[in-house]
């Protein structure tokens, strides 16, 4: 390929890239916030400690994985109506500061990602125009417009065994649960935005003669409040009491709100023993039993300041000085330290760097390096970003382990960057041993495209990576025995898949013919990955069965996620008997090696869509999609390959093979 | 050949033997046997008859649920897949496991080469008689204990038994039948039960695997036999199989008197909340006794008190974090107080006892129970072992295969350089 | 080729090893233990050995709530409580007459009315016909006599011709208090008359049962408005079924907010956190105090959001925590823990208000969904 061609291609794809997509246009009216969050302050809540879900978390985590399942996006596009040309993008941070602080211009933002053009005819939702994208977002305030319409379908669809629910159904249930948890976190703050009457002089006396009250003072008074309220009369036109009793009511049914989906703000003051944080709704039932802690009542009216704040100057004070309370309370307790590694972790985005530091640009140099294969300092520089996107995936990794304290893998998020790691270090090792060039070509495209498919299912999915873990996985043993050398035994089986499907691809088009060893040593890399694919997984099944032996008394259930790993050790012994005894050669060995990355595929993610079994994680569309794309990918590559290689057997050998060799092995002289 | 020798007296065409000049048939059958079973072809078929029938079952649990796929595809003989009857994975296992003896270890030379190998076919042998001893011998069920009480039996999940009781005074005496004797034929017809001696006879007339007894109200119609204004309503199959509660209908004939007694039996437990069980009683030959429909039990050689159980969620949800029990096991030389958790287990005597559940699910609890899963498998540790032998196997074949290549590949890169 | 040849008879032999041979099961050895080991209940009755529903009754306590003088030839059937059946009888000796009491309101008179009438094919015109007919005495109250002959189709049987019904309704307005009811062949049922009129004279109650559900009325629960945005949640997650005389409060932030009487009140919640603590704020507006352990421990339970709910009934004056006065009220409230949150139902109001929703409170306890 000449060059001219290959700088044509790049422009086309850097000018396509730069065709971004429409966004979306926001009536004026809605706007209420004028300037954009100052970054400091943005920084600093990015950093604030809360608690949900089950553990302590940064306020930029519940932001993202929130806005990451409701959006669909890693930020939050729009422009004004008024301000056409002037792109506005919100980082998660900054978006949910929006939806608390600034509820209304919340509520007119397009969140809610609808893929289907027939959700919103299910919800009765009215088309806006013909279909221009594949995808369409509606606001908080229109889907609410229809919520009772969601709720009737969604109660329809939940209705049915969850194997007989068609695609549109499960998307009906999605957007109820989208739509439920934006929904909580909407109406989180909504106390602290009214403002409350107070009538009856002995009520208005609490409040030092006032006669509109902010939530946190009503609080602040709480216990005077409700021992005003018991002894008031009871028809609430009494001029001393006022209308006490209706506060007091209010107050009360607050109190016994639900607390589930809520983050809990306030981290318990005094008891060290319990690890539960307080909700709004809790801290209002301690007020009105006169139990509210003096710390709990600055963090409170800090954060009704910053509500009521008339500009973006006293509001950035407030939320400091509530951040400020709150961090010290967490300090104490010794659970802000965490939260300060993690959201820095989630800032420094290791991962997103090995792409952009290290995969992606050693990928374009090794393109570069077979159109120019004698110039050396290509591929030395090749090797070394691979090297560097590799520390940058494997300190992400360590990074994870040090801020949950666990092994490297707890969740399916963390397969990903895992066996990207170990595909690429692998990779390398051999590249290190042969120096033939193939590794090291092979190996960002791995890292890459793992770290991108981590990427875009961290995304899809919108659930946190580092949640808690149930009882049965709290194991740190076993969670860094079995589960580590399986998923090593994967990166294995797609490191050997990637290199069959590369000989199988070479071979159906002809290249390099006559370099018996260049395809010769093709093979016996794919088998080296085979032999380490073959030993982890056959180790690794067996761990999990001792590992089940342990938690439930039996070593083999049958279960399909057992059976995945099962079946990737199968189909590698059964590749390696096959030729040993001379039933496959090196065409039949590469196509059954593709066919392995298969089957890996099949245990990584497939059998989790099946729905049954004790690792089943629920059915998602988005990974369904990802995991039969692979499928059709690789299938292609076996049928190009099958295809390929009858076409050359029935063609004559090439002559002089000898001949061919002279010129590739000045090529093959030593990087180092 | 060197010059001047004689040529070879030259062998019929037709005959493909070389045998020595006493051929003996068992001989030939012999290495006939071997060649085949040995084969390392027949691995590779083997092999590829596992991954196949391990995909029909895995997809195949999702419609059926797990316990039945697992008797029929992965421990049966053989089942009808479509029209075409496949064997289970038991005879394909069985076979595998004969031809890794024959040919991954008689057949092969033990030489120090070979080492890794042999180490790693040891190994699989081993896991594969694990596999096998505890498909044959070993028995698990469940043991349900609320603060305070104590038991030294467990339960069978999916197995059901007939029993036959007396009591005298303080003394139970009992004989058991496990259903899967006579569930299946008395699906069909009666069947009889061989009493020996004893002084009545015995025949279930119908057998039903998910059901429950209801009273005949005037306006209702049964589909089930009526016996004194009670019928059994057949219920669907659950999908999990150890929700569904067997009953049967028994007839009893008294030999002497040739009277017939009819009942239903019903399994259902009442444990954790009470230990007992209700036997149909009837009197035979001057003699009480009774038969009790139940889930197999069994007894262990110690007594479990559960003191105290502790779940810990994570805070604000209700996702377990921790849930575990402290335990008093009943000894000889004293008691002896034992943490039982997730991943922990207790071990004793052969048997494990683990931290599987807890209950009441339904938050009418406190008071809460502990649900232990108690297994007794001869070859619990072996897979462990196995493991430890796999992997120092494969590690050293293929190190060995490492160190020649990196070696290989050293030389080729230093010919090159020669050359260049 | 011959291997495979070889192979596949081979094959046949290991299977057909698989086959094993069919003989008379027989019970296995003899074993011995003490009774401790196997603790058995010996000739226990069929209703507790097959633990038939009426025997399930959990943990309430077992007041007799109804007793009746048995007519001669009648024979008395398990009550069901749960199936309007407080009293059961079998009608002289006919396998196909029955006769049941059902102690308790069962909802308006229109749509019973309807029911039973369209049992027997017949369309009833106007629930005014009932003032016409004559009276008898049922449970101390005078109760109208309802009689209609035809072929009867009941809910979950086959049409029977010839058949009659025998009823006695004890109408209070619009609703009917309690029923005793004979269904059978028109000679059995007119040929039992007089006795069936005896039986009805002779009930007597006990206490007062829990009652359970009555017949649902028609129309479905309450929905509320989705509502403005900041004030109220979307929509009540719940559903349930809502009694004709129930007000919907507009604009509440409870679920399902009902007004009935003239100060009562019913409503649905949800807590995030333990229910001890809010039973004993609940406790404290009835002006009693703290629970302890066992009072925990013993509470009432009844079905609810397919969970056991803990039932707790509260006589006093009740001060809201808003200032809220009832003097001589009821409260009852109903809190069961589904899928990770307390659900609570608290109905209050003045005692003799309540009284009359006690059928409707159970009744909207037990048809209470989640929507999904």
């Amino acid at each position: 390929m000449k060059p001219t061609r290959v700088l044509t291609a790049l422009a086309l794809c850097l000018l396509a890239a730069a065709c971004s997509r429409p966004v979306p246009k926001m009536e004026p009216k809605s706007r209420e916030r004028v300037e954009p969050w100052n970054t400091e302050l943005v920084a600093s809540i990015s950093q604030l400690p809360l608690q949900h879900n089950g553990r302590v978390m940064p306020f930029g985590t519940l932001a993202a994985f929130t806005l990451y399942l409701v959006h669909g996006r890693r930020d939050l596009q729009f422009a004004w109506a008024d301000k056409a040309e002037e792109k506005i993008v919100l980082s998660p941070t900054e978006w949910l500061l929006d939806v608390w602080f600034h509820p209304d211009q919340a509520a007119d933002y397009g969140l809610f990602r609808i893929e289907n053009r027939e959700l919103l005819d299910a919800i009765g939702l009215e088309r806006d125009g013909p279909q221009r994208l594949d995808f369409d977002y509606i606001s908080y305030r229109q889907l609410l417009a229809h919520a009772g319409r969601l709720q009737q379908v969604a109660k329809v669809a939940g209705s049915k065994d969850m194997l007989e629910r068609s695609q549109i159904e499960r998307q009906e249930l999605e957007l109820m649960g989208k739509l439920r948890a934006y929904h909580a976190l909407h109406q989180f703050l909504e106390p602290l935005h009214a403002s409350f009457t107070v009538t009856g002089t002995d009520f208005q006396r609490l409040y030092g003669g006032a006669k509109e009250v902010l939530f946190a003072e009503l609080l602040a008074q709480g216990k005077a409040l409700a021992e005003l309220a018991r002894t008031a009369p009871a028809t609430g036109n009494d001029p001393a009491s006022g209308n006490v009793g209706q506060v007091g009511d209010m107050l009360a049914a607050m109190a016994e709100e639900p607390g589930s989906d809520v983050p809990a703000m306030f981290p318990p003051v005094g008891d060290r023993a319990t690890d539960k944080w307080l909700t709004l709704a809790e801290l209002t039932g301690s007020a009105l039993q006169g139990q509210l802690a003096p710390q709990h009542l600055v963090m409170l009216r800090s954060l009704q300041a910053a509500v009521a704040a008339a500009d973006a100057g006293a509001q950035s004070t407030a939320l400091q000085q509530f951040r400020r309370a709150v961090v010290t309370v967490a300090e104490l307790r010794g659970e802000n330290a965490g939260v300060v590694l993690e959201s820095k972790y989630y800032a420094w985005s290791l991962h997103y760097r090995s792409l952009h530091l290290g995969f992606l640009p050693a990928f374009m140099l090794v393109v570069l390096g077979w159109l120019l294969p004698r110039r050396q300092w290509i591929w030395r520089l090749a090797f070394w970003f691979t090297a560097a996107g590799l520390a940058l995936l494997v300190g992400d990794v360590v990074l994870r382990c040090v801020v949950r304290s666990r092994p490297p893998i707890t969740g399916l998020y963390d397969t990903f960057l895992f066996i990207a790691s170990v595909g690429v270090l692998a990779a390398l090792l051999i590249e290190l041993m042969n120096r033939r060039r193939i590794a090291l070509s092979v190996a960002p495209i791995l890292g890459a495209l793992l770290v991108m498919l981590g990427r875009a299912f961290e995304v899809y999915d919108g659930k946190d990576t580092m949640a808690p873990l149930q009882a049965v996985l709290d194991s740190n043993y076993w969670l860094a025995t079995h589960v580590v050398v399986i998923n090593s035994g994967y990166a294995a089986g797609m490191l050997g898949a990637l290199l069959g499907s590369t000989w199988l691809l070479l071979h159906a088009f002809g290249l390099r013919r006559g370099d018996v060893d260049f395809h010769k040593g093709i093979v016996r890399m794919t088998y080296g990955a085979t032999c380490f694919g073959l030993t982890f997984a056959v180790v690794g099944t067996i761990l999990g069965g001792v590992w089940a032996n342990d938690s439930w008394g039996r070593f083999w259930g049958w279960d399909t996620k057992e059976n995945g790993a099962l079946l990737i050790c199968l189909s590698q012994i059964a590749l390696l008997h096959a030729r040993m005894s001379g039933l496959v050669r090196d065409f039949g060995y590469c196509l059954w090696a593709g066919f392995t990355g298969m089957v890996v595929a099949f245990s990584w993610f497939h059998v989790n869509l099946l729905q049954v079994g004790l690792h089943a994680y629920g059915f998602s569309d988005h990974t369904a999609f990802g995991v039969f794309s692979y499928y059709a990918a690789q299938t292609l590559v076996l049928l190009i390959g099958v295809v390929g290689h009858l076409l050359q057997v029935s063609r004559p050998v090439s002559a002089a093979p000898a001949a061919r060799d002279a010129p590739q092995v000045a090529d093959l002289a030593p990087a180092k | 050949m060197t010059a001047g020798t004689a040529p070879p007296s030259v062998q019929p065409a037709s005959s493909p033997q070389s045998l020595p000049s006493v051929p003996s048939w068992p001989l030939w059958l012999a290495r006939e046997l071997v060649g085949l079973f040995g084969s390392m072809r027949l691995t590779v078929v083997l092999l590829g008859c596992l991954f196949v029938l391990t995909f029909i079952g895995t997809v195949g649990q999702v419609q059926r649920g797990i316990y039945e796929v697992q008797k029929e595809i992965f421990e049966g003989w053989w089942f009808w897949w479509g029209w075409l009857p496949v064997p289970g994975a038991f005879p394909v296992m069985a076979l595998l496991f004969v031809n890794l003896v024959v040919g991954g270890l008689l057949r092969m030379r033990w030489q120090l080469r070979n080492s890794g190998i042999l180490i790693v076919h040891l190994g699989i042998s081993l896991l594969l008689l694990a596999g096998f001893v505890k498909l044959h011998f070993s028995v698990s069920g469940n043991l349900a204990l609320f603060e305070g009480r104590a038991n030294s039996l467990f339960v069978s999940f999916h197995e059901w038994e007939l029993v036959l009781l007396q009591q005298d005074g303080d003394t139970v005496r009992e004989r058991t039948l496990p259903a899967e004797s006579f569930a299946a034929a008395a699906s069909d017809g009666p069947v009889h039960i061989d009493t020996g001696s004893l002084p009545f006879q015995l025949v279930v007339q119908g057998w039903l695997e998910n059901c429950r007894p209801l009273p005949k109200g005037p306006l209702v119609q049964a589909q089930t036999p009526v016996i004194d204004g009670v019928y059994v309503e057949v219920e669907p199959l659950r999908r999990e199989r150890e929700q569904n509660v067997a009953g049967c209908y028994i007839d009893v004939v008294d030999q002497t008197t040739g009277q017939l007694r009819s009942a239903i039996l019903w399994g259902a437990e009442r444990r954790p909340f009470d230990d007992r069980r209700f036997p149909f009683t009837f009197t035979a030959g001057g003699q009480r006794y009774g038969l009790d429909l139940r889930r197999v039990v069994w007894d262990l050689p110690f007594n479990v008190r559960l003191d105290k159980f502790q779940k810990q969620d994570h805070p604000g949800t209700t996702n377990p974090r921790d849930y575990s029990s402290w335990v008093t096991v009943r000894e000889p030389t004293g008691d002896r107080q034992v943490h039982i958790f997730m991943n922990a287990p207790l071990r004793k005597d052969g048997y494990v006892i683990y931290q599987a559940n807890w209950g009441p699910q339904d938050g009418s609890g406190p008071p809460m129970y502990s649900v232990f899963e108690v297994a007794r498998n001869p070859s619990d540790v072996w897979p462990k072992f196995a493991c430890y032998v796999i992997a120092f196997g494969l590690i050293v074949h293929f190190g060995r295969k490492l160190y020649r290549y990196i070696h290989g590949e050293q030389e080729r890169r230093a010919r090159t350089e020669a050359i260049a | 080729m011959h291997l495979i040849a070889r192979s596949l008879l081979l094959g046949t032999g290991v299977l057909s090893v698989g086959g094993c041979a069919h003989k008379a099961p027989q019970f296995g050895a003899e074993r011995t233990m003490p009774a401790a080991q196997r603790p058995l209940a010996w000739n226990a009755a069929d209703k507790e050995r097959l633990l038939l529903p009426d025997m399930r009754a959990p943990r309430r306590d077992g007041e007799a709530a109804f007793t009746a003088e048995l007519p001669g030839g009648w024979e008395p059937l398990p009550p069901d409580p749960g199936n309007f059946k407080d009293l059961y009888w079998r009608v002289g000796g006919q396998a196909d007459a029955e006769c049941y009491l059902t102690g308790h309101p069962v909802g308006a008179l229109q749509p019973n009315l309807t029911r039973w009438y369209g049992q027997f094919g017949q369309v009833v015109s106007s629930t005014a016909q009932i003032a016409s007919l004559p009276t008898a005495t049922l449970l101390g109250s005078e109760a109208r006599v309802i009689e209609i002959e035809g072929t009867f189709t009941p809910r979950d049987g086959r049409p029977r011709p010839g058949f009659k019904m025998l009823l006695l309704a004890v109408v209070a307005g619009d609703a009917i208090q309690a029923t005793l009811k004979c269904t059978g062949p028109k000679a059995i049922v007119d040929a039992q008359r007089e006795a069936f009129m005896a039986l009805a004279r002779s009930i007597r109650t006990g206490a007062p049962a829990a009652a359970p559900a009555g017949d649902p009325p028609p129309g479905a629960g309450a929905m509320t408005d989705p509502g403005a945005m900041h004030a109220a949640p979307i929509e009540s997650p719940f559903t349930a079924k809502v009694a004709n005389d129930w007000q919907p409060v507009a604009g509440s932030s409870k679920f399902l907010h009902h007004r009935f009487g003239t100060a009562g009140e019913i409503y649905v919640g949800q807590l995030g956190g333990d229910l001890r603590p809010m039973l004993d704020i609940w406790r404290g507006e009835m002006g009693q105090g703290q629970l302890d352990d066992n009072g925990f421990k013993t509470l009432a339970r009844t079905p609810m959001l397919g969970a056991e709910a803990m039932v707790m009934d509260l006589r006093g004056d009740f001060t809201s925590m808003g200032g809220t006065k009832i003097a001589g009220a009821r409260m009852l409230v109903a809190a069961a823990r589904v899928d990770g949150a307390t659900v609570f139902v608290k109905c209050f109001g003045p005692a003799a208000e309540v009284e009359q929703q006690l059928g409707a409170f159970a009744a909207f306890c037990a048809s209470m969904e989640r929507r999904p």
